[in-house]
C-alpha cells in the first residue's frame, strides 16, 4: 500500500489522502499513520481517494469508519471517493457510501 | 477436514495476507469461478486469515493452515489456526472489527462455519459455482 496526503491552500482543513494498492491488515499500520497525519495538522474535511485501491479489507475499513466517526464528532466532513467495483463492493456491505470520480 | 485438497502453511503474520490471497485466487480459476465468485472468495478468506493471525500472533511460532477442496459443485476452504494461549481479553473495538469481518464472510460466501475448540479455530467458508 502507498499514500499520498495532500491538502489545499485555499481551503484550509481540507486533506486529501490518495491511497493506492492493496490495503489489508498488513497496510493497516500506513493507513494509520496517514490518517492521524491529517488530524495533526488539523483536518476538518477528509477526503480519501480509492481508486487506485485493488483490495480493502475489513481492517481497512475499521480505520476509515474510525475516522469518520472522529470527524463527525467535532462537526468535520468525510468523504470517500471511488469508483473502483471490487472496492465499491466492500463499501456497501459496511454501509460507506462513496462518490465517483476525482477529488 | 477436507479431503483430497491443497494446502498452504502460513506464519501468523500480517505479511502472509498476501501470499494468502494469491493462493485462494489461484484456486479459484482452477475450479473456473468467475471474477466476482473468485474476488468474494478472495475477500472471506483474507477476513479469515485475519481473524487466525490475530488469535496466533503472541504464539512465535503460530502456524495457520489453509486448506482447499470442491466439494459438489462448491469450493471450500478451512482456515484452521492453532491458537492454544491465553489471550488477553478482547476489546469491543477488537469484537467490532472482528465482527465486521464475519460480516464480510456472511455477505459474500454460501456457507460460514466457525467451529472454535481447545486445539484452535476452523473457519470453513463455501462457494458455490454460479448457475451458467
Amino acid at each position: 500500500m502507498s499514500y499520498i496526503l495532500g491538502h489545499s491552500a485555499a481551503e484550509p482543513g481540507w486533506y486529501v489522502i490518495t491511497v493506492g494498492g492493496e490495503c489489508d491488515m498488513n497496510a493497516a499500520p500506513s493507513l494509520s499513520v496517514a490518517v492521524e497525519a491529517a488530524f495533526q495538522r488539523g483536518a476538518s474535511t477528509m477526503v480519501v481517494d480509492l481508486n487506485e485501491v485493488t483490495f480493502i479489507d475489513s481492517t481497512a475499513i475499521g480505520i476509515l469508519l474510525a475516522a469518520r466517526e472522529r470527524l463527525r464528532r467535532s462537526g468535520g466532513d468525510f468523504e470517500v471517493v471511488c469508483s473502483v467495483p471490487a472496492v465499491t463492493r466492500v463499501l456497501e456491505i459496511v454501509g460507506v457510501e462513496s462518490v465517483a470520480g476525482v477529488p | 477436514m477436507l479431503a483430497c485438497r491443497e494446502q498452504l502453511e502460513l506464519k501468523a503474520d500480517p505479511c502472509e495476507l498476501a501470499t494468502a490471497r494469491r493462493f485462494v485466487d489461484a484456486a479459484a480459476a482452477r475450479f473456473g469461478l468467475k471474477d466476482q465468485e473468485r474476488y468474494e472468495l478472495t475477500l472471506a478468506v483474507n477476513e479469515a486469515v485475519s481473524n487466525a493471525i490475530e488469535h496466533g500472533r503472541p504464539s512465535p511460532d503460530g502456524k495457520i493452515h489453509l486448506h482447499v477442496a470442491a466439494e459438489h459443485g462448491a469450493l471450500v476452504f478451512e482456515v484452521e489456526d492453532h491458537g492454544t494461549f491465553a489471550p488477553d481479553p478482547p476489546t469491543i473495538d477488537q469484537f467490532h472489527e472482528r465482527g465486521r469481518g464475519l460480516a464480510f464472510m456472511a455477505a459474500t460466501m454460501d456457507e460460514v462455519d466457525v467451529r472454535r475448540g481447545s486445539n484452535g479455530t476452523v473457519v470453513r467458508l463455501c462457494k458455490r459455482r454460479a448457475a451458467a
